[in-house]
């Protein structure tokens, strides 16, 4: 018997309100080694770091083909140690580096618990040497932790100030340099290792978090948690210049003559020959089972031609059916049949991966593993595959929020760090592709759960995608990662039942206009007492908001302001992409919205900003900001947010492939973070905050009659909120 | 109860987002099962001999006329990365440029999903259901192998369901020969 398909659609969202980024919205210029450029400039521009020069930038260029290690070059959240005694875990959520003794026995714990001072994101053992990369120290700077681990006691090499919110982190063929991404920033710097210094920094696309180097030393290319494309810089030695790959997400999935977007590109994996790099994220409306969301992918690139290795799905692709099976597939029949969507794409099996957080390449089998945050598992895929989630080899049941993983020298153990239980688990890997009976994990305990147990168990619902009441498919981490956002803009349709009929109103998301008139389509089929006030399958857009930091205020919440609480509007979020089926008055909903609202109160920690005083021209871009003759505070008040958490109109004009919105109310957004929240406005229409300053129409502010000098200060102040 | 009725409209909908309920232009395959008749192709050599690891294949790098059905006797057979049962009793044979790919078990159906569409064949043995489970059975898929050119093919099963028969998913043919690779890499799973 087939599972039910496509859209079973549930979900929670934390569909909060940041409405359309208006006019004021900031920047926080990070550190010193930053440059001032808007946050999407375009490929190829260069901010130098240190360095202050575009040229030379590494005085001892990598020597090609000579690795130090066949170990993994790329960081994650764990990593053996160089004798493969212990493992190290940046445990980012208790600011520590930890090391756990193997093999794990009963009751294992960390024996070191090193204090970091800021949030520590990924390691790599090098050698002797430890690197530890961390988002923010307390002067805004991220930075790379240089340890030498020779001795009994770690001793500080070197740290390396980088822009803010360090994060991924990958040596070089000889391990004698690092390149790290900076997410918030924006940035890839490289540190030469042996001279603790920091050699160039460059500007990349938004949330840069994945990188790794090519077989010759010579390019690094760079994941990013937001879109499709991957970045590459090429010539690192010299000129370092930066491009985009296009790399579609799930062509073979896509529906016809679309091309899909992509999220969640945490983790960028080479195989060992370094011929193919594999992008595990997530595919943006991409077809498949509970496809309202999109579905899990791994994008591959050919490395020596910068190819994606697969093509898009042909739109007048051949088949061949036996009768009666194929007359149908064509016209009505097609209507009634169960088994029509398995001829109609080709599927992954349901359990591989949810929310992507890391991979490793398991050279002896030729597969890939990937964790998989949102099902708590870890998934082995096959390699060769063009799309390895064609492949899924085997699933391993891991723990809370799995976001890292570090292999045995013989690879035929695994060590995975699992964020929201505070684990070390041991995960055995089996050879083949035989069947394989687990046994029982052995486990670390990491930290003992928050004495705040709702604030604990709100925890591991955020990551969580297959709660039965919270996620439907896609955890709250899945739209919002680390609290931030997809950069994605959906299509919300609202059902309506007509009057006298059952159901209450609500609003359902889809990754694709396409996927929204299908789903529309169909439920005027099947429930006709429902209908829907906006045009067949286009619906409203609506960006994703960030939530981090964000969420201070008692209410109200919601795109108009609906929900009087957090906790209300948590419930409307779990209400979405169900269909309306939820259990009427059960009690699980409004539990779970509770210690949710816990966590992602305080839990999610707000992108760093700089803490130094305002340039000249950002405090004239405040004066701006504050006038009355401009009227950003008016509604963005400063006080509360830079927001007055009250609705307003807002003439939106259409964007094409969503629904008119005529007087259309919004509530005020946040303007928090709004540096890091491209594109803007509800529909994402502005691209960057000069096109949304310079566009707006005056509808944010009376930002027209202001001068290009006013504007340019506008904005850099905008920059710092 | 309602979640099945929303299964089966969700399945509606993915169809007519892919365009299958407006007609997909199936009349060549159709075309070519008919062309083919139900007669079995002459079994190739290969059939008794140790199949050559594509790996080590010679592939011509020109482009030749897709081969005729009686040429095939002339095709070697190759080993190609077989991942599952069902894709290990298929078999893969290379005559100049071109591949065919064949699984025996009852086949309901092929579709392609990735590739160029010229010059691809997609063949099933059975007519109708009641010859599914007559001897030749299966399915064939011929294919020219290009660099840069990568396939997906996914071969059906006959599959019972809620209103009588249908298909399901069986063996997917994954064909890739990306630029940087001398070889291509055939994966059938």
């Amino acid at each position: 018997m087939l599972r039910p398909i496509i859209p079973i659609l549930r979900e929670k969202r934390v569909r909060n309100p940041w409405v359309f980024a208006a006019l004021p919205l900031l920047t926080a210029a990070i550190s010193g080694a930053c440059s001032d450029t808007p946050e999407t400039a375009p490929p190829g521009s260069a901010s130098v770091g240190e360095a202050g020069s575009a040229a030379p930038l590494l005085l001892t260029p990598p020597m090609p083909g000579a690795p130090v290690t066949d170990r993994a070059r790329e960081g994650s959240t764990i990593a053996l140690a160089n004798d493969g005694k212990s493992v190290i875990v940046a445990d980012e959520d208790h600011s520590m580096v930890r090391v756990v003794a193997l093999p794990l026995g009963p009751d294992a714990a960390p024996k070191i618990n090193k204090e970091m001072p800021g949030q520590p994101t990924q390691v790599i053992v090098l050698g002797d040497k430890l690197l530890v990369t961390v988002r923010a120290l307390k002067d805004g700077a991220g930075a790379l932790f240089i340890y030498d681990t020779a001795g009994a006691d770690w001793v500080e090499s070197a740290m390396v100030a980088l822009p803010a919110d360090a994060w991924g982190v990958a040596t070089s063929p000889d391990g004698r340099f690092a390149a790290v991404t900076s997410a918030w920033s924006a940035k890839v710097s490289m540190v030469d290792i042996t001279a603790g210094k920091l050699a160039w920094t460059r500007d990349v696309p938004r949330e840069p978090r994945g990188v790794t180097w090519s077989g010759d030393g010579n390019s690094l290319f760079v994941s990013h948690l937001i879109g499709s494309s991957l970045t590459r810089i090429d010539d690192v030695t010299a000129e370092a210049k930066v491009s985009a790959i296009e790399l579609p997400a799930a062509p073979a999935r896509s529906p016809a003559a679309e091309k899909l977007s992509a999220s969640l590109g945490y983790a960028l994996v080479p195989n060992p020959a370094r011929d193919r790099l594999y992008a595990p994220r997530h595919a943006l409306g991409a077809l498949g089972m509970r496809s309202w969301y999109g579905t899990p992918a791994v994008d591959t690139l050919d490395m020596i031609d910068g190819k994606p290795v697969a093509v898009a799905r042909g739109v007048n692709a051949r088949r061949s059916f036996i009768q009666p099976v194929n007359e149908s597939l064509d016209g009505d029949r097609a209507m009634s049949r169960w088994w029509s969507y398995s001829v109609s794409f080709v599927t992954v099996n349901e359990e591989v991966f949810v929310q992507p957080r890391a991979a490793v390449f398991r050279k002896s089998e030729g597969t890939l593993l990937v964790v998989s945050e949102g099902s708590n598992s870890v998934v082995e895929l096959d390699a060769v595959m063009s799309d390895p989630t064609f492949g899924l080899v085997r699933s391993y049941g891991a723990c809370g929020a799995p976001s890292g993983i570090a292999l045995t020298a013989d690879e035929t153990v695994g060590y995975v760090h699992c964020r929201s239980t505070d684990e070390v688990l041991q995960v055995l890997l089996p050879e083949g592709d035989g069947s394989y009976a687990a046994p029982p994990a052995k486990r670390a305990k990491l930290a003992e759960p928050n004495a705040n147990a709702d604030y604990a168990e709100g925890r591991k619902l955020f990551y969580e995608a297959r709660d039965e009441y919270v996620s439907g498919g896609l955890g709250c981490a899945g739209c919002h990662p680390d609290g931030r956002d997809d950069g994605f803009v959906w299509h919300e349709v609202e059902f309506v039942p007509k009057e006298g009929e059952r159901g209450d109103a609500f609003a359902n998301f889809f990754g694709t206009a396409s996927l929204a008139r299908t789903n529309v389509a169909m439920w005027k089929v099947y429930f006709p007492e429902v209908h829907n006030d906006t045009p067949v399958g286009v619906g409203y857009p609506r960006q994703t908001p960030i939530i981090a930091g964000r969420l201070k205020a008692t209410g109200p919440y919601g795109w108009r302001a609906e929900n009087k609480t957090l906790n209300d509007r948590l419930l409307a979020g779990f209400a979405l992409h169900r269909w309306n089926t939820m259990e009427k008055g059960s009690n699980f909903p409004p539990v779970r919205a509770q210690k949710l609202a816990a966590f992602v109160r305080t839990g999610l920690v707000p992108p760093p900003v700089d803490p130094s005083p305002l340039t000249p021209e950002e405090t004239k871009g405040k004066q701006i900001f504050m006038s009355e003759k401009v009227g950003c505070a008016t509604c963005h008040v400063p006080d509360s947010d830079y927001t007055n958490r009250s609705i307003a109109a807002f003439s939106a004009f259409p964007q094409r492939g969503y629904a008119e919105e005529k007087g259309a109310l919004f509530k005020t957004p946040s303007l928090l973070y709004v540096r890091g929240s491209a594109p803007y406005f509800h529909d994402g229409r502005f691209a960057s905050l000069e096109e949304l300053i310079a566009k707006n129409g005056d509808q944010m502010g009376k930002t027209s009659q202001l001068s290009e000098d006013e504007k340019k200060a506008l904005i850099a102040f905008l920059r710092r909120l | 109860m309602k979640h099945w009725l929303f299964a089966g409209a969700g399945i509606v909908a993915m169809l007519g987002v892919l365009g299958v309920v407006q007609g997909q232009p199936s009349s060549s395959a159709r075309a070519s099962a008919s062309l083919w008749a139900s007669v079995r192709p002459p079994p190739a050599p290969s059939e008794w001999m140790d199949p050559l690891e594509l790996a080590n294949a010679t592939i011509p790098v020109t482009s030749s006329g897709k081969p005729k059905r009686d040429e095939w006797k002339d095709a070697i057979a190759v080993k190609v990365l077989a991942r599952t049962y069902g894709a290990k009793r298929c078999k893969a044979e290379l005559l100049r440029e071109w591949m065919r790919v064949s699984c025996p078990d009852p086949m309901g159906g092929i579709r392609q999903f990735v590739g160029p569409t010229k010059d691809v064949e997609l063949f099933i043995y059975a007519k109708d259901i009641t010859t599914l489970f007559q001897d030749p059975n299966g399915g064939d898929i011929v294919f020219p192998l290009r660099k840069g050119e990568p396939y997906l093919f996914q071969f059906f099963a006959l599959s019972w369901g809620y209103g009588g028969f249908g298909v399901s998913q069986s063996v997917l043919v994954d064909v890739t020969w990306s630029g940087s690779r001398k070889q291509p890499t055939v994966v059938l799973r």
